[in-house]
């Protein structure tokens, strides 16, 4: 029987897959990188059914590498991306069609492998609603901030004006406010971190073409970017206080804020753990304000979110390795 | 806020472009983060790592 091998699925420019591919490498084990960007263009792919039994295997025309779907032992299901196709001129129907069978080629592969998973599809998008995340978080004891998803302008400007301290603009999907999806030259912004609402009233009249995200802003001591890998889990204390430019939102890597490991209080990692459980997640990485009064705010859980960038900052945090020596114990699953 | 985009997050967001073209800052990585994982399609971080994982 041949050795099972790792499926990494993501897209071509993700920096977490170049980083983990040598430490697998060192370990044995080398990875089989499906990058969706270039599929299906740049790979042969098949799986039929015959008198009961299920083959196929996905082969990369471009390196020659191919993987049999029964040597698949383990999926790190990273990120998603646009596929991509021989014709780069296909009609707008045919990319729409193409774009669906190629989904349903994948996901009807994916969803029949029997193996061990960082994280099942299924779990992921399970997980990735912030509206049933703050309710799941409040059911499990979690502090939240008042918050409200809406298209009433209305309803926000009453949200607004009932809150005890600002409010803040936050996006539900993706941050990029779909950037991703479009060319460079049509692009028209680049993306929006979560804002404070300081101008008129009469601006949240846009409310109505689509529903926003607003949330009571939480007056922080520091932020705490919680990453679970299976039963460990690494805390990073941010303390993104320090620097007016990181004050709302502690994305701004051009800025130094402090970053170190601290311990989570045990009901919190219990929480963070049984949160991540209750989805069938094996991976998280969650985000929390701690208060001056140390109470620690639910803001939400990434299921495919960023970790590299926090061991790059605080080493002693061996995500990385956790993660391959994680995929390569569920070979043996 | 812009009042030529329709969607409110497209306002909210040209309207901090504006400000920030007002003082224009060429962005730089803090150091240890140079490759961070954590970018954007602006280019503004790094072209080869600009994931959509962006904002984590």
């Amino acid at each position: 029987m041949s050795q099972k091998r790792i499926l990494i699925i993501s897209h071509s420019d993700d920096l977490h897959v170049d980083v983990l591919t040598p430490i697998l490498e060192r370990k044995g084990h080398i990875p089989f990188f499906l990058k969706l960007d270039a599929f299906p263009r740049d790979y042969e792919i098949f799986h039929q059914f015959n008198d009961g039994d299920w083959t196929g295997e996905i082969k990369n025309l471009i390196t020659g590498d191919s993987v049999a779907i029964s040597e698949i032992g383990a999926v790190w299901l990273r990120k998603s991306a646009e596929f991509s196709y021989l014709d780069e001129q296909l009609s707008e129907q045919e990319r729409a069609f193409s774009q669906e069978e190629t989904n349903h080629t994948l996901f009807g592969l994916f969803y029949g492998l029997d193996c061990y998973w960082i994280n099942h599809p299924l779990a992921n998008r399970h997980a990735s609603y912030k509206g049933e995340q703050m309710k799941r978080a409040v059911n499990m004891g979690f502090l939240i901030p008042p918050s409200i998803i809406t298209n009433s302008p209305n309803r926000a400007k009453d949200f607004k004006n009932s809150s005890t301290s600002e409010i803040v603009f936050k996006t539900l999907s993706s941050p990029l406010l779909g950037a991703e999806k479009i060319t460079s030259e049509n692009r028209e912004v680049d993306g929006l971190r979560t804002t404070i609402i300081d101008g008129d009233l009469s601006e949240l009249d846009a409310v109505a073409q689509l529903p926003c995200y607003f949330q009571s802003y939480i007056d922080k001591a520091f932020e705490v970017r919680v990453t679970v890998i299976e039963d460990k889990v690494f805390a990073a204390r941010i303390d993104s206080q320090t620097d007016a430019r990181t004050r709302v939102d502690y994305r701004d890597f051009s800025v130094s804020v402090p970053y170190q490991a601290m311990d989570l209080p045990s009901e919190v990692k219990h929480r963070c753990l049984q949160f991540l459980k209750s989805y069938g997640l094996v991976f998280g990485a969650l985000d929390f304000i701690v208060t001056h009064d140390n109470e620690y705010i639910f803001l939400e859980n990434n299921p495919g979110g960023q970790f590299w960038f926090v061991e790059q900052l605080v080493p002693e945090l061996n995500m990385m390795e956790t993660l391959a020596g994680s995929l390569i114990k569920g070979l043996e699953c | 806020m812009e009042n030529n985009k329709k969607l409110f997050a497209f306002k909210l967001a040209k309207k901090q472009a504006n400000q920030v073209k007002s003082k224009p800052e060429q962005f730089k990585a803090r150091e240890g983060v140079a490759i961070a994982g954590c970018t954007d399609p602006s280019g503004r971080f790094l072209v080869r790592y600009s994931d959509n994982g962006m904002y984590c």
